[in-house]
C-alpha cells in the first residue's frame, strides 16, 4: 500500500478488556491526512486506551488498527509518529536541552534542536532541569519531544489536563504554531471547548464505544437539544418531565432548567399547562450538555 | 542509539553522588589501606589492592549505571515516553547494559592512577591492559544484575537496593574486608561474581590465565541475570 495516501488512522472494530473491565468495545473511527480530530469523553471513556493502542503500547483483543498504513509498532519505529502521553514523563538529572537533543537524535535529526526548542516555547528554559519545570512548561517539553521528528501524525493525550487556564491557552497556541502543514493531529480531551476550538472533527467516546462522530456542530445536533430556563412559583418535577420534548429536569429553588429536544413544544406547553412562567430563556445546548446527553445514552 | 547512550552518559557523569561513590570512595580506600609495601606470593601488596579497588569500582559502576535511575524513569513515565519514539526496546536494553560497562571506566581509571602514583605499582603494560579488559568483560553480569534490580525495585528502594546488593557482593566476595568467612559462607563466597572477578584479576596481574571455574561463575550469573531482565521487561511491557 502507498503509505503517503493511506489514512492517518484506521481504527476498526477495536475491543480491549482489562480483566473484567471493558475499556473499548468495537470502537471504530478513521482520521484522514491533515485532519485534526478530538477524542472526547469523560475519564474512563476509553480515550487513553485508544491512544495506547494506536501507539502500539498495548494490543487490541479484537479489531484492526492501521497507522499511516502500517501497524502501530512499525509506525512508531519509523519515526513518522509523535506522541505526548498522559502517563508519559520526564527524566531527572537532565536539562531541557538534553531531553530535546536526545529526542531530535532519536528521530534522526529531522528537526534541529534549536528549532524544536523555540517551537515549543522553551528557548529561554533550555538550561533548566527537566524535573524542575512547572506543569505548563513540562507539557511543552513533552510536546517538544513529540514534534522533534516532524511527525506526519501527532498524538496528544489529555495534553492540558491539570493546567490552569493561562497555561492551557499557551499550550494550544504552541500546538497551532508547531503542527506542520498537512500533519494529522489526534488529541484526547475531556475539555469541550478544546474539542470545539481545535478539532475539525470530534469522536465522542462513552464507556468504550463511539457514540458520536462528526464536526463539533454535528455533535451538538446529535445531542439535539436546547436548554429552557425559567422561574416558577411551585415547580413540580414530575409534571415538568411530562412536558413534550423534555429529557431532563433540574430544579434549584424556584429556578427550573429543562433540557429538551423540541424547545417550541416545551415552551408552548409550559405556558398552557403550567403557567406562571417568569424569566424564560431558551439557549442552544453547549457541547458540555451534548456530551452529558450522549454519554448517558438518553438521546434518541 | 548513539544519542541515547550520550544522553545517559551525560546524565550519569553529572550525578555527583554517583561519582563520589564510584571514584572517590575506591580511590580513598586504596590510598588508606591499599598501598602497603611488601609482597605476597611474589606480587606487590599494592597491586593486589589495586585489583580489589578496581573490582570495587567496576562492579559498583556497572550496577549503578545500568540500574540506577531506571526505577525513577519507570515511575515518572519517562520509559513510556521513550517507547513511543523510534528507540526500540532492544536498543534501550542494550544501551543500558553497554552504559553499565562503559561507566566502570572513571572509577577504574581513578584507582589505576592512584596505584601508579601513590602505590608505586609496577606492572607490565600488557598485564595492566589485560586487567582493564577483564574488568570490562567481567562487569557484564553486574550490569545485567543492576538493570534487573532497576526494573524490579520501586522508587527509593531501588537506589538503596542497588547499594545493599553491591556491598553484600563486595563483602561476601572479599573485595572489601579480609580473611576467610565462617563455614558455609566461605563456600558461598566461591559462587559470588565479585569473588570470581577478584580472583581473575589477581590471576591476570600475576601473569596467569584466569581460572575456568571463575569464568564459569561469571558466565552463569550473566545468563541468569539476562534471563531475569528479559522476563521483567516482558512483564513491565504488558499488552
Amino acid at each position: 500500500m502507498d503509505n503517503s495516501t493511506s489514512p492517518a488512522v484506521e481504527f476498526r472494530g477495536v475491543s480491549k478488556r482489562y480483566g473484567a473491565t471493558r475499556a473499548l468495545s468495537r470502537a471504530g473511527f478513521t482520521v484522514a491526512r491533515g485532519e485534526t480530530v478530538a477524542l472526547l469523553g469523560h475519564n474512563g471513556a476509553g480515550k487513553s486506551t485508544a491512544v495506547d493502542l494506536m501507539l502500539g503500547l498495548r494490543r487490541p483483543d479484537e479489531g484492526d488498527i492501521k497507522i499511516l498504513g502500517m501497524s502501530p509498532g512499525q509506525a512508531v519505529a519509523s519515526g513518522r509518529v509523535g506522541a505526548l502521553l498522559q502517563s508519559g514523563g520526564l527524566p531527572d538529572g537532565a536539562t531541557v536541552r538534553d531531553v530535546v537533543r536526545l529526542a531530535c537524535g532519536l528521530y534522526g535529526g529531522r528537526r534541529p534542536v534549536s528549532e524544536t526548542l523555540s517551537l515549543a516555547g522553551l528557548a529561554d528554559l533550555a538550561g533548566r532541569q527537566a524535573g524542575e519545570l512547572s506543569g505548563g512548561q513540562s507539557q511543552r517539553l513533552k510536546f517538544a519531544v513529540a514534534i522533534a521528528g516532524r511527525p506526519e501524525l501527532l498524538f496528544l493525550d489529555e495534553p492540558t489536563v491539570a493546567l490552569d487556564v493561562e497555561a492551557r491557552r499557551g499550550f494550544w497556541s504552541v500546538v497551532r504554531g508547531a503542527a506542520d502543514q498537512g500533519a494529522s493531529v489526534v488529541f484526547a480531551t475531556h475539555y469541550l471547548d478544546e474539542a470545539d476550538m481545535f478539532a475539525d472533527r470530534v469522536v465522542v467516546l462513552s464507556r468504550g464505544s463511539v457514540v458520536a462522530d462528526g464536526g463539533p456542530s454535528t455533535v451538538k445536533a446529535l445531542a439535539g437539544g436546547r436548554t429552557v430556563r425559567c422561574v416558577l412559583d411551585a415547580p413540580d418535577p414530575r409534571r415538568l418531565l411530562a412536558l413534550p420534548g423534555v429529557q431532563d429536569v433540574q430544579i434549584h429553588g424556584n429556578e427550573v432548567i429543562l433540557r429538551t429536544g423540541d424547545a417550541d413544544q416545551t415552551v408552548g406547553a409550559l405556558y398552557t399547562s403550567i403557567g406562571g412562567v417568569r424569566d424564560l430563556q431558551v439557549t442552544g445546548a453547549g457541547l458540555e450538555e451534548a456530551l452529558i446527553a450522549l454519554s448517558s445514552g438518553k438521546t434518541a | 542509539m548513539f544519542f541515547f547512550m550520550r544522553f545517559e552518559a551525560v546524565r550519569a557523569l553529572r550525578n555527583v553522588k554517583y561519582l563520589v561513590f564510584l571514584i572517590a570512595v575506591p580511590v580513598g580506600f586504596y590510598l588508606l589501606w591499599g598501598r602497603q609495601s611488601g609482597e605476597q606470593d611474589g606480587i606487590q601488596i599494592s597491586a593486589l589492592g589495586l585489583v580489589a579497588m578496581a573490582v570495587y569500582a567496576a562492579t559498583g559502576g556497572a550496577l549503578m549505571a545500568a540500574g540506577g535511575g531506571v526505577a525513577d524513569d519507570r515511575a515518572q513515565g519517562w520509559l513510556r515516553q521513550l517507547k513511543v519514539t523510534p528507540l526500540r526496546d532492544a536498543q534501550w536494553l542494550g544501551g543500558r547494559i553497554v552504559l553499565g560497562i562503559m561507566m566502570i571506566i572513571p572509577g577504574v581509571a581513578g584507582v589505576s592512577l592512584a596505584a601508579l602514583l601513590a602505590g608505586h605499582v609496577h606492572l607490565p603494560p600488557a598485564r595492566w591492559a589485560a586487567l582493564i579488559g577483564l574488568l570490562l568483560v567481567g562487569s557484564v553480569p553486574f550490569s545485567l544484575l543492576g538493570l534487573f534490580l532497576g526494573l524490579t525495585l520501586r522508587g527509593k528502594t531501588a537506589q538503596l537496593g542497588l547499594v545493599v546488593v553491591f556491598f553484600a557482593l563486595a563483602a561476601l566476595g572479599g573485595v572489601i574486608g579480609s580473611g576467610s568467612l565462617p563455614g558455609i559462607w566461605e563456600k558461598a563466597r566461591h559462587l559470588t561474581p565479585s569473588y570470581s572477578l577478584l580472583q581473575e584479576g589477581n590471576a591476570v596481574i600475576a601473569g596467569h590465565a584466569p581460572a575456568a571455574a571463575d569464568a564459569g561463575v561469571l558466565g552463569v550469573w550473566a545468563l541468569v541475570a539476562a534471563g531475569a531482565v528479559l522476563l521483567r521487561w516482558r512483564q513491565n511491557s504488558g499488552t
